[in-house]
């Protein structure tokens, strides 16, 4: 079994790996094919989950007769009966379904804004405005560097003055110059961290194909 | 030569004002005696001055209208035969001629005449005719356009002429008839024709006092009557006398010939060839009124009558007669007579018209046809309707004369003075068909009409009958020239085209009668056979009916009085069609019911209509221009073109000259064919010019765009799709561009790894543990925790970053698992779930027990944010059953059994390790779980990739993360590991570090050699 088990994952990891030899027609199919059982896969491994983790313990405790689990399940039940509307295209009925869709969107957005400003903004300003110019001078470089470019890279992005009629334009102009090659210098730590992501990726991969054949 | 009328004595005062046309050559030059004073002028002077003028003797008011000359005849009652009263032209004439031989009349006669060739049988004829009588030619050119000619010379030549008597007591518009010619002569033959005009006055007069609507005009006939003639009245002229039977007998000598001279010189193939094609093309429009008066004159049949001829018969009906012709029919007397009254016309037009009665009586004669003045029109179709309206007059006047069919034929048809001079004809009858009834009156002593000049009356005794007055002096008029009168007779004498008289009453002429142009000729004689007063006349005034019917003075003016408010006529001024006309006949527009006329537009549109009258004109052309005597011809038209038309006829004429109708100049051609003159020919071609000379239109210019425009249009036109190009195919690209730098470079790398990892030695150097920042303090946090505690681990990875998290899970977990920690296992991820799920094996493996003992698999927690935000805000909520269902709020880690602490809250937990891949994960749980708790340690488990993003959040306090295989074997390193799995974390670093260094350098040369590719080959490809 767990050769089965190596040997599919072995195929299919080089089904996928076949791409590096081009969009060759026959090899297209091929890692094609490994993607789209990945997808399916993922999806059934989705299905069934949710029927598992969501769907059948809700019926479960509303088949329960337990008043609470009406309560707790059978608002959200209704709810999601509401979006059936939707797979038809009458419009006298799907309109239905945007009583859940709002309930959803209005519930996630104010989870989203919340948790923004109180686990995003608030923290890193405070990280940022706590941070003291103490320690050795790469440390107040570091804080200093953070701050300005902190600061230039929103200049990047501050249209909205003429960049050259006036002194704080000509200033903003010379900021969003720096914040502009900042982002570049970002762009390049993040490219560099995903060539780790993928490296290893591959490397594992590799390494499991040697050693499923033994090799390594 | 002058010719200014106004200093010219000669001339009556109605001509002086009148600018005359230019004098022929050959003419000498006269000086004109004034004769009258000058009139006014609306009124011709002639006609001011004969009614100022009283009457010169005591005689009947009818003998007022007479000339004076006339009139003085009368009273001297000293009759025909003397020589004092009688101007010397009538003397010689009422003498010599009956007795002339032929060569005698030779001499006599005019060199216009002489020259005129006439036929071998005519020698009697012009033998017992007089000069002026024997030239049966000559009043057809007369009719033809040379009138004017003559009427030039009449008017400047015959003062010069005229020394004696004789030129005396003719009119000066008549002196001049031939100026070539000896002087007594010529004037004789005038004179004759100018008693003859003067004659038929007292007939008019008398026709019309009895008429209702003819009323009594002698006074102002009398007074109408021309000065010359007024004044010749004190000198009577006599009518030249011929001998009654020789004139017979001449006539019927020259009906034999039947063809005038004129018509001889043309060939009688061509005239029948353009008959009959005229017949064949169907001309009906009759613009003269001669037509009739022609066919009864030559007492041809129809077939030698030209087209215009022919088609008057058909015109005759009512479809073609005009309304104009109408009105005169409806009140032709009335008409005539305001005309009349009026002056506008001359007196001897109204005559005309009114003789014309006694030929619509008798349905044989149709004078009126050609004496119709007041028609004016010079159409036949008005002069129909004209002998209409005296057919009703004579129903009431005429009609009721005892000798209304002689006298009619005589009287109508003939001035009263011919009638009388007929009647006197002992040898002929009254309707002799050889005599004229001048002749006829002469010989016989026949019953001398109201037409007759007073000499005439005075010296031949009164056979007439009361009521015969009327009847001959209808047609009677003292400005008809005789030789107009004469033609009259003529018209009379000959068969009455009954149809043509009137359209209403008459019916139509039989046109295909006239098949053959021949019997044109040859009906002549039957003609003069016949019974008919009228066919005493000779042919040659048949001829000259035919041919005098186109005068002017017959068919211009009678309607002058009913429109005219000028001095001129209104159907004078109306003429737009008389320039193709000879001058003396643009007076009396022939084909004015065709064209003038549009209110009873009966007349038909064709071309054959229109070219009817100009198809007459050019026959009378044809004439002339056939005529032998072309000299005496020219005289001839000067003579009538000056002196019978009043000076409003000539100016009119003048007037009108310019002007050219086409369709009339096209009509012409049938007449170019039989050799028009050359004025004519000049006119037709004029107008052919005009017609034709018709700018091409004018192909505008296209200029280079446009053309350019239209090519391309037409090139599209003709291949809409443009051909498919052949797609060309490319050269095939060499195996290093269809490979591919990329490909090499990844060929490159994975022989490199594959290499690396199958050789591991090969990278010892490189097998060196990572260093990672971060990994120690989560790894000193890790390491506090201890069996009791309890850990919050959320599975929110995916099985893509399983080369890196489960790495940093075995390490991290794997260290809480040596320590016995307690998992609360949770996911919001499904495949984090499923990852979490092969943690039961190696918790199993680690003695950890399940049912919530020491590990809780909650399972997936679905919504995302809301889950996590139903973790952090109601954990027991949450933590109620694990992913198989199975309640756990009371088992043993819930209830802090094992552990020592129950489980309410999250803030029960010792820490939360959260296994993401995204940084919405590490967002997720900072955000939503993090602010509930927030002293909790976080330590986030991420790919290499994630970690620069989550920096803010990792900055943070007891927020620790590890990221990457690195940062696995970084941490893993802190721990107390064995020497193989220190190796085995070794290799895999060393494996990795390759993998970085084998992937810059090939970043760098695939860099390079893109770099070189783009600067130095792909130019030279453009190229």
């Amino acid at each position: 079994m767990p050769a089965i088990v190596t040997g599919v994952s072995v195929i299919l990891t080089i089904m996928v790996l076949s791409r590096i030899a081009g969009d060759l027609p026959v090899l297209r199919v091929v890692h094609r094919v490994a993607q789209y059982l990945f997808v399916g896969v993922s999806l059934g491994l989705a299905f069934v989950i949710t029927y598992h983790q969501v769907v059948f313990p809700s019926v479960q405790q509303l088949s329960s007769g337990d008043s609470a689990a009406w309560v707790i399940y059978g608002v959200p039940f209704l709810l999601g009966i509401l979006l059936l509307p939707r797979l038809s295209n009458r419009q006298a009925v799907s309109w239905l379904a945007n009583i859940p869709l709002a309930f959803v969107f209005g519930v996630g957005a104010a989870l989203a804004i919340g948790g923004a400003i109180i686990g995003t903004l608030r923290p890193q300003i405070l990280d940022i405005a706590s941070r003291p110019l103490e320690g050795d001078p790469a440390t107040i470089a570091g804080v200093v560097v953070l701050a300005l470019g902190t600061v230039a890279t929103l200049c990047t992005f501050y249209y909205t003055v003429p960049r050259e009629d006036t002194s704080i334009g000509r200033l903003i102009a010379v900021a969003a110059l720096v914040g502009h090659w900042l982002l570049m210098v970002a762009f390049g730590f993040f490219f560099a961290s995903a060539i780790q992501t993928y490296m290893s990726a591959l490397i594992e991969r590799l390494q499991f194909l040697l050693s499923a054949f033994g090799i390594g | 030569m002058s010719h200014d009328s106004a200093d010219n004595p000669n001339l009556p005062p109605w001509l002086r004002g009148v600018p005359l046309p230019p004098r022929p050559a050959g003419t000498p030059s006269t000086s004109m005696t004034p004769i009258v004073p000058t009139g006014e002028d609306q009124t011709p002077a002639w006609l001011h001055d004969l009614s100022d003028t009283p009457p010169t003797s005591t005689q009947e008011p009818s003998e007022e209208a007479l000339p004076a000359w006339l009139q003085g005849d009368a009273n001297e009652a000293s009759g025909l035969d003397t020589p004092e009263a009688l101007p010397d032209w009538l003397r010689d004439d009422s003498i010599s001629s009956p007795v002339a031989d032929a060569k005698e009349t030779q001499e006599e006669l005019p060199s216009w005449l002489s020259d005129t060739p006439k036929p071998a049988d005519t020698t009697n004829a012009s033998e017992e005719l007089p000069s002026w009588l024997s030239d049966t030619p000559q009043p057809l050119e007369f009719t033809q356009d040379t009138l004017q000619e003559e009427q030039e010379n009449i008017s400047s030549d015959i003062p010069q002429e005229s020394g004696g008597i004789s030129s005396e007591g003719i009119p000066d518009w008549l002196r001049g008839f031939s100026d070539e010619t000896e002087s007594g002569q010529p004037f004789n033959n005038v004179s004759g024709a100018d008693q003859s005009l003067s004659s038929p006055i007292q007939p008019f007069d008398s026709s019309s006092t009895g008429d209702e609507i003819f009323p009594p005009i002698e006074p102002p006939s009398a007074g109408l009557t021309s000065d010359f003639v007024s004044r010749e009245g004190q000198e009577p002229p006599m009518p030249p006398r011929v001998e009654g039977g020789k004139l017979g007998e001449d006539v019927v000598s020259e009906e034999t010939e039947g063809i005038p001279d004129w018509l001889r010189d043309i060939p009688m193939d061509e005239v029948r060839e353009v008959m009959e094609s005229d017949v064949a093309d169907d001309i009906t429009v009759e613009p003269f009124t001669f037509e009739a008066t022609t066919e009864s004159s030559t007492g041809t049949p129809s077939e030698a009558t030209p087209n215009w001829l022919n088609t008057i018969s058909d015109d005759s009906d009512t479809s073609t007669t005009s309304s104009w012709l109408d009105d005169v029919t409806s009140q032709p007397a009335a008409t005539s007579s305001d005309s009349l009254s009026d002056g506008d016309a001359p007196s001897w037009l109204n005559s005309f018209e009114d003789s014309s009665t006694d030929k619509v009586e008798d349905n044989t004669a149709f004078p009126y046809q050609m004496g119709i003045p007041n028609q004016d029109s010079s159409d036949s179709s008005s002069i129909l309707n004209t002998d209409t309206s005296i057919a009703d007059t004579d129903d009431k006047g005429i009609g009721d004369t005892p000798a209304n069919t002689n006298m009619a034929n005589t009287a109508g048809d003939v001035p009263s003075w011919l009638q009388e001079v007929e009647q006197t004809v002992p040898a002929i009858d009254s309707t002799t068909d050889d005599v004229p009834n001048w002749l006829q009156n002469d010989v016989s002593e026949a019953p001398i009409s109201s037409d007759a000049p007073d000499w005439l009356k005075s010296n031949l005794p009164d056979v007439t009958p009361s009521g015969e007055a009327p009847v001959e002096s209808t047609p009677s008029s003292d400005d008809l020239p005789p030789w107009l009168q004469v033609s009259d007779v003529d018209t009379s004498m000959s068969e009455p085209p009954a149809s043509s008289l009137n359209s209403e009453t008459l019916p139509p002429l039989d046109v295909p009668k006239i098949s053959d142009p021949s019997d044109f000729f040859r009906n002549d004689d039957t003609s003069s056979q016949s019974t008919d007063s009228t066919d005493d006349l000779p042919d040659w005034l048949k001829y000259d009916d035919g041919d005098t019917s186109i005068s002017p003075e017959q068919s211009t003016p009678v309607d002058t009085d009913t429109t005219s408010g000028d001095s001129l006529p209104p159907w004078l001024q109306d003429e737009p069609t008389d320039t193709t006309l000879p001058e003396w006949l643009r007076g009396a527009s022939l084909d004015e019911p065709s064209t003038s006329t549009t209110d009873t537009e009966t007349v038909d549109t064709s071309k054959s209509v229109q070219e009817t009258p100009t198809e007459a004109l050019n026959w009378f052309e044809e004439a002339t221009a056939t005529s032998p005597a072309e000299d005496t011809t020219r005289d001839e038209g000067e003579f009538l073109s000056g002196t019978d038309l009043p000076a409003w006829l000539s100016g009119s004429q003048q007037d009108k000259k310019p002007e050219v109708n086409p369709a009339e100049a096209r009509s012409l051609d049938w007449l170019s064919r039989l050799g028009p003159t050359e004025d004519e020919v000049v006119t037709v071609s004029s107008a052919t010019t005009s017609s034709v000379s018709i700018a091409p239109p004018v192909i505008p210019e296209r200029s280079s765009s446009q053309i350019a425009a239209l090519a391309l249009l037409d090139k599209l036109a003709a291949d809409p799709f443009p051909d498919s190009r052949v797609a060309v195919e490319r050269p095939t690209p060499s195996i290093w561009r269809r490979v591919g730098v990329e490909r090499v470079l990844y060929f490159v790398l994975l022989v490199v790894l594959l290499g690396a990892l199958a050789t591991p030695s090969l990278i010892t150097t490189l097998q060196i543990p990572p260093q990672v920042p971060s990994a120690e303090p989560l790894f000193d946090q890790l390491n506090q925790l201890v069996a009791n505690d309890v850990v919050l681990v959320a599975y929110e990875w995916d099985a893509r970053r399983i080369s890196e998290l489960q790495p940093l899970e075995e390490a991290v977990l794997g260290q809480l698992i040596q320590q016995q920690v307690k998992f609360v296992l949770v996911s919001t991820d499904p495949q984090g779930t499923l990852l979490s799920y092969n943690l039961r094996y190696d918790l199993a493996a680690a003695g950890y027990r399940g049912g919530a003992e020491d590990f809780v698999l909650l399972g997936y927690k679905p919504g995302g944010e809301l889950a996590l935000r139903m973790i952090s805000q109601d954990f027991r909520g949450a933590f109620t059953s694990d992913f198989t269902g199975n309640d756990v709020t009371n088992s043993g880690l819930v209830s802090g059994i094992n552990t020592g602490r129950e489980i309410t809250e999250l803030s029960d937990l010792s820490m939360v390790i959260v296994l993401a891949d995204e940084p919405v994960d590490v967002q997720g749980w900072m955000e939503q779980v993090r602010p509930s708790v927030p002293e909790m340690p976080f330590a986030f488990l991420l790919p290499a990739e994630t970690a620069p993003i989550i920096q803010p959040y990792t900055q943070q306090d007891n927020v620790f993360y590890l990221a990457g295989k690195r940062g696995a074997l970084a941490y893993e390193s802190l721990s107390e590991l064995s020497d193989e799995r220190t190796a085995q974390i070794a290799r895999e670093s060393g494996q990795l570090r390759l993998g970085l260094l084998v992937f810059v350098v090939l970043f760098v040369i695939g860099a390079i050699v893109v770099s070189v590719a783009t600067l130095f080959i792909s130019p030279k490809r453009d190229t």
